[in-house]
């Protein structure tokens, strides 16, 4: 079920849902919470590599490629057509075990080419602030400004809570910066291994 | 000989030529007004303004030698500090690129405007060697020393440097405000004030004068008067050093205490220098300063067994040590209560108390030991309490003992949060108030 205005306000009153800071009441919505951009990037480098192979690079190959900058309020990032920066979210979330939610572009930056985020979905128990994906679709740069209103939050229920099962790390804890991709990660180099053991299996069927 | 027209000509155009360096050089370009690094730009501009002011006075080859060797050495000099002034390139380009925590940043900025006032520019820039260390009016030997010039900077610049790997340490930032302290005790002649109050006292002068004889036997080679200029110098940083630990105290409540245990005690322990007393005679006074300001009782909830150890340390000030630091030790415990209450007269309204932080700290440990931003419940904390409550919940962490203060530098997860909640305070702060 989605929340609308009241659920989310009761949510937020009971601070069973954290959304922090909201600075304008405003950006609670009818269906959903407006979100904030946040003041650092992480901007891709350019680089004589041919390329991303998270089965193959180590976490710290796939981080030296991100640059970390920092854009004060009031300052802005100018993203060109086709580029791509992370972002994280102004406000600090923690979503409870039978809540989840989904985050979204807002239209009037969406009509701008602006897509904000690949990756939606905002699993129960989530704490952190949220890493958005920025990708200029148009053709034309927009500006980006921290402190705008650039995404928004849709709040579901879950029937059933959802807890974490024991051993069940979460990849990115409470993060308040953007966070580059953890595929490389030992944890998931562990699943790409199998799989190309797996593979290999196959393969030997057949000869 | 110097001062020749061939030498004459060498350091005009070397002159020139470290002013054309150092103006074109787009890091040198204009800046917002109110942004930060403003006067410290315009510092930069005067020391070449001072410089040209000084060219233009340029004697004739047919000029007095005298006059023509006076010039050859202001040329010199004025070279010497222009190229040192290439080093405020970076701090430039670092006011546009800030690699410091924003968080921290702006509760540095507080603490600037709180000690030293508010018409200060302060620049926070990485240092390549792992210290902290603040400098400001860094250019104004040259600028200060042509007569005739009149500078345009009024607001002092501030470069305050620390090391790179520091960037988001947020319980080490305390440091800050000591080094921030320095800018303090320059600005409002702190050092002199104290100064003058120990010279007023009978009972000073009179151990002066014994410390100034006992030292003759040691220092057989210096006369009466070398000695006692020698002693006065260690007593004038021994002062500032320890004027600027006050001056966080006031700043910043224990949250300095434990910052400075964690990075300075693994660096000395009771040996005392020229220009730094020992730092068991700093913790000694820190934590009277502490206690007298009421943050006893809190500090003692909040890690009853790092105080334990920081006691033993305070202890140890009054172990043995050659002259003539045995006697600055002595004179500065004996009057100590001048040092507090001259910073405690500094920070004014600024102080921080037990009363009003350890509410808000206590907020800001309870939401970290759930891992929720701790920027505040039912509005902003200050940025003070929740890097107290940072600490506090650092300790439950990782331990209330000398380890544990070294390990909470190194929670990520714990400093990023402190510093995000301390900027997200500011902004709705901020915001709030424009509304």
């Amino acid at each position: 079920m989605l929340l609308g205005r009241e659920d989310l306000n009761d949510a937020l009153e009971s601070r069973r849902l954290i959304v922090t800071p909201i600075l304008d009441q405003r950006q609670i919505g009818r269906g959903a919470i407006d979100l904030r951009l946040g003041t650092e990037f992480l901007l891709l480098q350019r680089t004589r590599r041919a390329g991303l192979n998270p089965a193959v690079e180590n976490q710290r190959e796939v981080d030296e490629l991100q640059e970390r900058v920092v854009v004060q309020y009031g300052e802005e990032l100018w993203l060109h057509p086709r580029h791509f920066v992370l972002a994280a979210t102004l406000e600090f979330l923690r979503l409870p075990a039978d809540l989840c939610a989904y985050v979204v572009g807002r239209s009037s930056w969406g009509r701008l080419g602006l897509v904000v985020a690949t990756a939606v979905f905002v699993h129960p128990e989530f704490r952190g602030c949220l890493t958005l994906e920025l990708v200029n679709e148009g053709d034309s740069p927009i500006c980006l400004s921290p402190g705008a209103r650039i995404a928004q939050l849709a709040v579901h229920r879950l029937e059933r809570p959802a807890e974490s099962s024991p051993g069940e790390e979460e990849k990115y804890r409470a993060p308040v910066r953007p966070q580059p991709s953890r595929l490389a990660s030992e944890h998931e180099h562990a699943e790409f291994r199998k799989l190309s053991a797996l593979g290999d299996t196959l393969r030997s069927r057949l000869g | 000989m110097d001062g020749n027209p061939s030498d004459l000509t060498l350091l005009l155009a070397s002159a020139q030529q470290e002013i054309d360096g150092l103006r074109d050089d787009p890091r040198m370009s204009s800046l917002e007004a109110g942004s930060r690094g403003v006067a410290l730009r315009s510092h930069v501009l005067d020391l070449i303004g001072a410089v040209e002011y000084r060219v233009a006075q340029s004697p004739t080859p047919s000029s007095p030698e005298p006059e023509r060797r006076a010039f050859a050495r202001s040329m010199r000099q004025s070279i010497l500090v222009l190229r040192g002034a290439h080093a405020a390139l970076p701090w430039l380009e670092a006011t546009r690129r800030p690699t410091l925590n924003l968080g921290s940043l702006y509760l540095t900025e507080d603490c600037a405007r709180s000690l030293v006032g508010n018409d200060v520019d302060l620049v926070v820039v990485p240092d390549p060697e792992f210290m902290y260390s603040t400098t400001s009016w860094m250019f104004s030997a040259v600028v200060i020393s042509t007569p005739g010039f009149v500078a345009a900077t009024t607001r002092r610049p501030i470069v305050l440097n620390y090391p790179l790997s520091d960037s988001d340490r947020l319980l080490l930032h305390p440091i800050f405000a000591h080094e921030l302290g320095h800018a303090a005790v320059d600005e409002h002649r702190l050092v002199a004030d104290v100064e003058a109050a120990l010279d007023n006292d009978p009972s000073f002068v009179a151990a002066f004068g014994k410390a100034v004889t006992d030292m003759e036997a040691l220092w057989t080679a210096a006369s009466p008067t070398q000695i006692a200029g020698t002693v006065r110098a260690s007593l004038r940083q021994w002062i500032e050093e320890l004027l600027c630990d006050h001056l966080a105290v006031e700043a910043l409540g224990p949250a300095f205490l434990w910052a400075f245990s964690s990075f300075v005690m693994p660096l000395s322990y009771g040996v005392p220098a020229q220009s730094h007393p020992p730092n068991t005679l700093r913790t000694r006074l820190l934590i009277t300063h502490l206690t007298e300001r009421g943050w006893r009782a809190y500090l003692d909830r909040a890690a009853p067994n790092i105080m334990s150890w920081l006691d033993g340390i305070a202890a140890d000030a009054a172990s043995p040590i050659a002259m003539p630091y045995s006697f600055l030790r002595d004179q500065l415990l004996a009057y100590g209560q001048v040092l507090r209450d001259t910073a405690l007269s500094r920070a004014g309204a600024h102080a921080m108390s037990p009363a009003e932080a350890e509410v808000g700290a206590n907020e800001a440990a309870d939401l970290l030991a759930e891992t929720i931003l701790p920027n505040g419940t039912h509005g902003p904390l200050d940025g003070r309490s929740i890097l107290l409550g940072g600490w506090q919940h650092a300790f439950v962490e990782h331990g209330d003992h000398p380890g544990g203060i070294v390990a909470a530098t190194r929670d990520r997860q714990i400093q990023e949060l402190v510093g995000k909640a301390i900027e997200m305070s500011v902004v709705e702060q901020t915001w709030t108030e424009e509304a």
